[in-house]
């Protein structure tokens, strides 16, 4: 299982930003019922943003944090450290 | 400080056991007779009990200067003091919850310990361990 050592500094600050992302909006229910049921396919998803990731280049001139955020989805146990922090702002 | 317990309540309360059982075995019968499907009543029957696994299989609790452990026959949890901000006591279980405000997912992301084992001492200390730590 993935924890918080076994991030770097900016994949730390990338779930940060997207958990205040989804806080903001108001998401967080939402979200923590989403990602909670879709936890055991996090590394699926993760191969999907793989796969997408040419379109997703088409669309944005510089998808790094797409890339960040599969890389960091593609560690197993890593939706669970998303979910920690949108409780916290819950 | 460390405080254990095991919560078993279907061994402490038979007559509610008996219900449950025949609850069980009602429920087969009515899937076996309108679905005719031996497998499905045997599903209904596996569904029926895992939803009611903390009432039929032990739950073994322990309250550490890390955090909350449970453990139950399909697995064990854990979460440090640190990410539990809410604490609600009822007079036969205490709600543990990440969440600071009441969340419909308090159960799920939380701990429900049972008092069920504890006795009135036991009881007391759990409650105070519980307000020492997680902060109101």
């Amino acid at each position: 299982m993935t924890t918080e050592a076994d991030l770097t500094e900016a994949e730390r600050a990338l779930l940060d930003e997207l958990a205040d992302g989804i806080a903001r909006r108001r998401l967080t229910p939402a979200a923590l019922f989403f990602l909670e049921s879709m936890k055991p396919m996090g590394y699926l998803g993760s191969q999907m943003m793989l796969f997408l990731r040419p379109i997703v280049g088409i669309v944005w001139a510089s998808p790094d944090r797409w890339d960040r955020l599969q890389a960091i989805l593609e560690k197993r146990g890593s939706i669970e450290l998303l979910l920690k922090r949108l409780e916290a702002r819950a | 400080m460390t405080l254990t317990w095991t919560a078993h309540p279907a061994r402490r309360r038979p007559d509610q056991l008996a219900l449950v059982v025949a609850v069980l075995l009602l429920s087969a019968w009515a899937v076996l007779v309108t679905l005719e499907s031996p497998f499905l009543a045997l599903l209904a029957v596996v569904f029926l009990v895992l939803s009611i696994g903390s009432f039929l299989f032990p739950t073994r609790y322990q309250l550490d200067e890390r955090g909350v452990a449970q453990r139950r026959f399909l697995g064990s949890r854990f979460r440090p003091w640190d990410e539990l901000r809410r604490v609600q006591v009822g007079p036969g279980a205490a709600l543990v919850s990440p969440f600071a405000r009441p969340s419909w997912m308090d159960r799920h992301r939380g701990f429900v310990l049972y008092f069920d084992g504890l006795d009135a001492e036991g009881k007391r200390q759990v409650v105070e361990l519980l307000q020492v730590r997680v902060p109101a």
